[in-house]
């Protein structure tokens, strides 16, 4: 016996005692127990246990690389691993994967996944969706108590390293911690780096596509988290292995020696690899900004000076947003915002009805004409349509059904089961799923391959979690990204001057996770927002968009180059993926 | 157990658990349907419960495959070994007419988790004499009896335990010490990477110092302000080692437990059983 290893001889269920009180049970309960004792037994081994379970799954497809990733972290890594797939090639799956396995075989109890706040919820719902795995994160304010309380939890970066959250993290023994995005964990001086390295853990996966962004070093920090010491001191590993005084090239003489360094804690598969079994689609953005019609823009004009009004009045930022939202999405939208403004005590009975009397004399949206007009030239195909508002949802499903189509709807209002239904409707017969933005997250739709953004999602980390449903793995055609908006509304600049300037349709979730890792979603929406009220005219608005447009855009540029092509080239230099033919 | 054996038992077992908790269940295409009790609802979230034992079938239909990674089969494994179990049993060949039992043996079951960063389990039993608390080498098949009744001595019960704890040790012991010896090497090897970077960030730090002193700064100030800086990193560094160790050794925790979760009496002859 040694102090490493307890030895115990439980009798947690009283045996003993019942043999002694002459407690009996019945034979069929006692098969029951055996037989589940038994089939325990046979999970605890380096093979992946759940295999037939995930290849079932049909909410999920699972590819070769992600399986031998998983099994390699389980058997040889021991539970330990940066996980840095190429983009695309599901690295939360993958992650996925071995929290299941890890929980069905009792490796462990509980664990804790850190993510950007965009992913929080898309981690929750592809983990339910998915794996049937329900982790509670920060924004279930129902359920959520404190970071103490719950065995699987999800939490943002930013979260985690609050000081109150840190110190219950830090109380705690976690048995898995799971970092996405884990190149913000790259500088060693920062919260989030100090606070996942001090963490009590057992096992520890950090997920990034791009380990690197400015130098080595970042490297060395994130491995120095996950098994400190492996590389030596900062200074040995320079000498060692780096080349140059930039930081940023491998020495060629030492590679090999590296690669058996790396290959012991990195997994890293390229899309290259994986080509013979993924065939991977590009994204088409089809923008159309559409001339609306006089009353439309009319109508449009009134209502966002009524909120320009408001705006100078110092009211609160947030439900002018939701109302200049609302009136950007459909005419019938548009009523609710309407009748909100009202309510409000903004305008008087008489203006509100004039203006709602305006808007039904529309006869039908110029947004609706235009969806019909694509459809009509796609007949047979499936389209997921998507709105951020219910009424918007309504609309369109009232005015396609007009017209003889077969319509499902999902959104966050729907029970689990009637989700299912929804879904398996829009497999089979429906040609339309009407989506509303807070619905799909988590959901594969990899079967259609149209996209209609009816409205615009204001932050950009959901364009993508909308393109996502249907672009991933698994999708076999090119993906049409219908973007639609009326000439001169706030939607039409954000599409033209910020969104297609950085090809926002065609950016994967880590690109977006990186442009925008320092900008929070309030902050950058509200930004603009107040330059949109701000602004003097059309030209005033298209000067202040572009500057934040070009900005954006700089910085794209920058972090393509540096990030992009320097892992590229780095990488290329070892053999680290889960598909490496002499593992 | 290979594959299919674990994937009947894994079919036994889940019907098995339904029949017994009284539940409705129908079958139609390989899908069973099933109306859970109310006494149970809470364990499956307060609903009926759809499944099949066919992989195509589940691909193809809104149920769930019950196959490792099923969360039904996770709820019922789960259920059942919180169930300590004890019973009569007598062996299969053991005809009760012919002959009047002379011994009682026990069969002690064992789950032996192995604990660790990687682990292993299994499941084994003992069969001791109740009197003698010698092993009982035969391989009894034990099927359901209900004919003894016997008076149970607690002193007897628990020697009887103490001997098949000794024996199953003996069992385990090539199992168990490699994986102590794994746990402890795994241990020490992340113990010795640790512990050799913090030293040389150390040996570099005291280096850096001496070349200070080489230098033979001229302002005694500058060179005493760079030496506090020095041993504010030293007290960092060794502040920093200690925790990374202490997360180490947590990581590394590890158990043995031999968990008697099932026992059965049963009658045997002994005249023709072999001790050891």
């Amino acid at each position: 016996m040694t102090e490493e290893i307890q030895i115990r001889f439980s009798d947690r269920y009283d045996v003993k005692e019942k043999l002694r009180k002459q407690k009996f049970d019945d034979f069929s309960n006692f098969e029951l127990t055996l037989l589940s004792y038994q089939i325990l037994s046979q999970f605890n081994n380096e093979k992946l246990s759940i295999l037939s379970s995930l290849k079932s799954n049909q909410n999920l497809s699972v590819f070769d690389h992600q399986i031998l990733a998983a099994q390699k972290v389980k058997g040889k890594l021991g539970g330990n691993a940066l996980l840095a797939d190429e983009v695309g090639l599901g690295k939360t799956i993958e992650a996925g994967i071995i929290l299941k396995e890890f929980l069905m075989t009792g490796l462990i109890k509980n664990a804790l996944i850190l993510t950007p706040p965009s992913l929080v919820n898309q981690w929750k719902e592809e983990l339910l969706n998915k794996f049937n795995i329900d982790f509670i994160s920060q924004y279930d304010t129902d359920r959520f108590v404190d970071c103490a309380q719950h065995e699987l939890l999800i939490l943002s970066h930013a979260s985690a390293i609050q000081e109150k959250n840190s110190a219950l993290l830090n109380e705690r023994y976690w048995d898995m911690i799971i970092v996405d995005e884990a190149h913000s964990m790259k500088n060693a001086e920062t919260h989030k780096h100090q606070l996942v390295k001090n963490l009590t853990k057992r096992y520890l996966l950090l997920l990034t596509a791009t380990p690197i962004q400015n130098n080595l070093l970042e490297l060395y920090n994130m491995i120095e988290i996950l098994k400190p010491g492996l590389l030596g001191t900062w200074n040995e590993f320079k000498t060692k292995y780096v080349l140059d005084k930039n930081i940023r090239k491998i020495n060629p003489l030492r590679k090999d020696e590296l690669q058996q360094l790396l290959s012991q804690i990195i997994i890293r598969t390229t899309r290259n690899e994986v080509r013979k079994y993924i065939q991977f689609t590009d994204r088409i953005p089809k923008t159309k900004i559409l001339i609306p019609s006089n009353i439309e823009i009319q109508l449009y004009e009134k209502i966002t000076e009524i909120i320009r009004n408001m705006f100078d009045e110092n009211q609160n930022l947030l439900p002018l947003m939701i109302y200049q939202r609302l009136i950007s999405s459909s005419t019938a939208s548009t009523l609710i915002a309407l009748y909100k403004i009202k309510q409000n005590g903004k305008i008087t009975n008489d203006e509100y009805d004039k203006l709602v009397s305006l808007s039904k004399s529309i006869p039908i949206d110029s947004k609706m004409n235009e969806l019909l007009k694509i459809i009509q030239n796609d007949k047979d195909s499936k389209f997921l349509i998507f709105t951020e508002f219910y009424a918007t949802q309504d609309y369109i499903a009232n005015e396609l059904q007009k017209k003889g189509y077969l319509v499902s709807l999902f959104n966050g209002k729907m029970s689990n089961e009637e989700k299912l239904i929804s879904i398996k409707d829009f497999k089979t017969k429906s040609q339309f799923l009407i989506s509303t933005g807070a619905g799909g997250e988590g959901q594969n739709f990899q079967f259609c391959h149209n996209i209609v953004n009816y409205d615009l999602p204001w932050n950009p980390m959901r364009v993508e979690q909308r393109v996502g449903r249907v672009h991933r793995i698994g999708q076999k055609m090119n993906v049409n990204i219908y973007n639609l908006a009326l000439n001169g509304t706030i939607e039409a600049y954000i599409l033209e001057l910020l969104y297609m300037k950085i090809h926002l349709f065609t950016m994967t979730l880590g690109e977006l996770d990186l442009l925008f890792e320092d900008i929070t979603d309030e902050n950058e929406q509200s930004g603009w927002f107040k330059e949109y009220l701000a602004s003097k005219s059309s030209d005033d608005i298209k000067n202040r968009f572009s500057a934040i447009g070009d900005s954006w855009k700089k910085r794209k540029e920058t972090l393509d180059n540096a990030i992009n092509e320097f892992n590229l080239e780095v990488f290329g230099n070892f053999d680290l993926s889960s598909l490496k033919k002499n593992e | 157990m290979n594959e299919n054996n674990i994937l009947d038992n894994i079919k036994k077992i889940t019907l098995d658990f339904f029949v017994k908790i009284n539940a409705e269940i129908k079958e139609t295409n390989k899908i069973y349907t099933v109306s859970i009790p109310n006494e149970f609802k809470e364990l499956f979230n307060n609903s009926n419960v759809k499944f099949t034992f066919d992989s195509e079938t589940a691909r193809e239909e809104l149920c769930e495959l019950i196959a490792p990674g099923s969360n039904i089969l996770f709820k019922i494994i789960n259920y059942n070994l919180k169930n300590g179990s004890v019973i009569y049993t007598k062996p299969k060949n053991y005809f009760k007419n012919s002959n009047i039992a002379d011994s009682i043996g026990i069969r002690f079951h064992f789950f032996i988790l192995l604990d660790g960063i990687k682990n292993q389990s299994y499941v084994k039993y003992i069969d001791i004499d109740y009197n003698s608390y010698n092993i009982i080498e035969n391989n009894f098949e034990l099927v359901d009896s209900n004919e003894l009744q016997i008076d149970i001595d607690s002193e007897k019960i628990d020697y009887a335990y103490i001997a098949a704890i000794d024996e199953i040790k003996k069992n385990m012991q090539n199992i168990s010490e490699k994986f102590i010896k794994d746990v402890i090497m795994a241990k020490n090897n992340d113990l010795k990477y640790v512990n050799d970077e913090y030293q040389k960030r150390l040996d570099e730090i005291d280096d850096s110092i001496q070349n200070q002193r080489n230098k033979k700064i001229n302002l005694e100030s500058k060179f005493e302000e760079k030496l506090d800086d020095a041993i504010e990193s030293i007290d960092l560094i060794r502040e920093e080692q200690k925790k990374i160790l202490l997360g180490i050794t947590k990581k590394h925790q590890s158990s043995i437990d031999y968990a008697l979760f099932a026992a059965q009496i049963y009658p045997y002859m002994s005249h023709n059983i072999i001790f050891s």
